[in-house]
């Protein structure tokens, strides 16, 4: 069978792999680039 | 073997009766029509006959074949005419006193053994063209009714032909190419069966040589036997499908001539001119591996001005096909030996079903070259294309010759001709979406047909397991009471923690009981270890009231943040709170949960994955909805866009 949409399976296939991963580690496709950083005087550190 | 030979009445030469079928002989040296009249050898003459005109046919008295395993010899032939055209008729001995016939034309083959006439048989007159008519336990189609004349004949024969003996002649086609002939005359009623053949299913051996294709040229040059003259100017012509072609062009004076004798005939002085050719006439191209010359052209027209050209091509021994080429458009077409069979009313080749496209008259407005059949300037013929690109069914009717014929043409890529012919330029740029113009989206669509699915199915068992499998914690859940008139309105949490084994997505929630107000927390998610901070904002905001004696309300008393890959350990959270001015304080509820699904990503990732399927599929039907905008027959609804950039592909 000849596969005529090759970027397609190779997107597909990689998206699925993904969601898998996801699924696993509570990956968001939405929030791929939330922020997040560190925090060295942090008021928690305070606290803490 | 059984052979006689007898003196000829005439000249006294020997004329040899090769098997015992034989009644009827032409004499080799004088061309007297020498008839046995019984075994006791009393021959007699009944005239003589001209030399049969020069044709290309490839077979000969004393060609060899195999017809169902079995092998025979040529031993007869009679050259049969009708008004539009001639035939030869081939008689084929099997040995044994077991014969038949090989009917020659265009390239096509059928073989036929003589039956004795049904009991049931219908009279002539009661037969019409298209009528169904049962021989024996087939179903057979009329698809031709014409009266013959015999031209001429040569070899021995089973029966008296001698020129001008005239019949009924009627064709019929049945399934798996099934072939059968009535043939009504003065000494009765005969009736063939057979089938229809290739060349190359005959298998035959001992062929005529062909000057020009499977001799030197040079000796073409040399023979002259198909160079004659125009009788209007007296130029040159010649014939490149010589016996088979029934009319020409003057190349010089563009008169029209019957060419179905050596003795040329003017049918009409003058009435064409050298058209612009994209192929020139005699040029050979390769199609197939098949070499093929181009002797013809005809340019159509039909009711609504579309105008098309048409390149007929012509190889001895395949006979005839064609070149018809629309605004930059090709189709390669060869003329179907049978009716094709019909599915839910429409046809069907080669396992492919055909919708139905156009239908309506073509008339021809213009000829060049030579043409097999009598063609003639203002020839009307009905024309119902029926399609399944690339391929093209087209049924031609012709409503003065009684006649019906099938076609079978697919789409040529441009390049494919001008290569084919050695034709130097640059093709013409092709206008618009052709009938049987392959749709090119669909290979991408046929493997995304299946591939989608797949990924769809996987995508939803991915989604399953991962839903079944998370924990769904409660993490965190604490209320507060924060003065918003105070100058620290920064609420540290006590810490938490995030169980698990990998990083997970953590659902953080807000409620609070506002009215009329709003609180807003800025969330920091502190890991206490790493000190890694990821930040969020919650909102939540209520508001009512009644207008015009309606109540209403927006907004919601609770909110709700995902975090995403949270990696286990101990967390605070430290809250900036804010709320509405006059609010005083804020009292609201956080809960963390760990281990939840991350549902967007099912959504966005199916909408990624259908993106690129929708996109192809617009793709598709737009180009079909193009090709179907021009036919009365479109499964489309009218859009208003034309088709093409005029209406003569000049």
């Amino acid at each position: 069978m000849r596969i005529k949409t090759p970027v397609y399976l190779t997107f597909g296939t990689a998206l699925c792999l993904y969601l898998a991963a996801a699924g696993r580690n509570g990956y968001s496709l939405v929030k791929t680039f939330s922020p997040s950083r560190l925090l060295p005087h942090s008021p928690a550190t305070q606290h803490k | 073997m059984y052979t006689r030979a007898y003196d000829c009445p005439n000249c006294g030469s020997a004329v040899a009766f090769p098997s015992g079928i034989a009644v009827f002989a032409v004499c080799g040296f004088c061309r007297s029509n020498v008839i046995r009249r019984d075994a006791d050898a009393v021959l007699e003459q009944l005239g003589r006959q001209a030399q049969l005109p020069p044709d290309l046919s490839p077979l000969q008295i004393g060609t060899s074949g195999v017809y169902t395993c079995h092998h025979f010899t040529v031993t007869g032939r009679i050259r049969v005419g009708y008004t539009q055209g001639s035939w030869n008729e081939w008689l084929i001995e099997f040995g044994e006193d077991r014969w038949g016939w090989i009917a020659e034309a265009q390239g096509f083959y059928a073989a036929s053994f003589e039956i004795p006439p049904p009991p049931d048989l219908p009279e002539r007159g009661a037969l019409t063209l298209g009528a169904t008519l049962r021989i024996g336990e087939v179903e057979y189609r009329i698809k031709d009714i014409k009266t013959t004349e015999v031209l001429g004949s040569e070899g021995t024969l089973p029966v008296v032909a001698v020129p001008g003996r005239t019949a009924v002649s009627v064709d019929l086609g049945g399934p798996d190419r099934q072939f059968a002939n009535l043939e009504f005359s003065d000494t009765g009623t005969r009736v063939f069966v057979g089938h229809t053949l290739t060349f190359d299913e005959l298998e035959f051996s001992e062929l005529r040589p062909l000057p020009g294709w499977t001799t030197d040229r040079l000796e073409k040059e040399t023979t002259g036997s198909d160079a004659l003259n125009c009788p209007a100017c007296g130029a040159a012509i010649e014939l490149r499908a010589a016996g088979q072609s029934m009319r020409a062009l003057c190349g010089h004076c563009g008169s029209l001539l019957d060419t179905s004798h050596p003795r040329l005939r003017i049918i009409e002085q003058a009435i064409a001119s050298e058209p612009r050719l994209i192929i020139p006439m005699g040029r050979r191209g390769r199609f197939d591996g098949v070499e093929y010359a181009c002797i013809g052209f005809v340019r159509r027209r039909d009711a609504e001005g579309y105008s098309w050209q048409e390149y007929l091509l012509f190889n001895p021994f395949a006979g005839f096909r064609w070149l018809v080429t629309y605004d930059g458009h090709w189709s390669w077409v060869a003329m179907l030996p049978e009716e094709p069979r019909k599915v839910d009313d429409l046809p069907a080749h080669d396992g492919r079903g055909y919708r139905l496209f156009s239908s309506g008259s073509a008339t021809v407005t213009e000829v060049w070259g030579e043409f097999y059949w009598a063609v003639r300037i203002g020839e009307r013929t009905l024309v119902s294309d029926f399609i399944a690109p690339p391929f093209v069914l087209s049924q031609e009717h012709y409503p003065d010759l009684t006649e019906e014929t099938w076609s079978h043409g697919r789409y040529l890529e441009p390049g494919v001709v001008f290569s084919a012919f050695g034709l130097t330029g640059i093709p013409k740029e092709r206008t618009g979406t052709y009938l049987n113009q392959p749709n090119p989206h669909v290979e991408k669509g046929r493997t995304l047909r299946w591939l989608m699915p797949v990924f769809g199915i996987a995508w939803l068992l991915i989604s399953l397991i991962s839903a079944g499998t998370k924990d769904q914690d409660r993490a965190f859940r604490e209320s507060f009471s924060v003065d918003l008139t105070g100058t620290n309105k920064t609420h540290v949490s006590a810490p938490f923690r995030i169980g698990g084994t990998h990083p997970q997505a953590l659902q953080i929630d807000l409620h609070t009981p506002v009215d009329e107000s709003w609180v807003e927390l800025d969330v920091d998610l502190v890991n206490t270890k790493t000190k890694e901070v990821r930040e969020l904002s919650l909102a939540a905001e209520y508001w009512s009231g009644v207008d015009d004696g309606e109540a209403w309300s927006e907004g919601s008393r609770q909110a709700g943040e995902l975090v995403p890959a949270v990696e286990p350990g101990e967390y605070r959270l430290v809250m900036d709170v804010d709320g509405s001015p006059g609010l005083g304080r804020a009292e609201f509820l956080v809960e963390v949960t760990r281990d939840v699904m991350v549902w967007s990503n099912v959504i966005l990732g199916l909408a990624a994955l259908l993106a690129y399927p929708v996109f192809r599929w617009i793709r598709e039907h737009a180009f079909e909805r193009e090709r179907w905008s021009v036919s009365d027959h479109s499964p489309y609804t009218p859009i208003s866009s034309g088709w093409g950039s005029g209406y003569d592909d000049d």
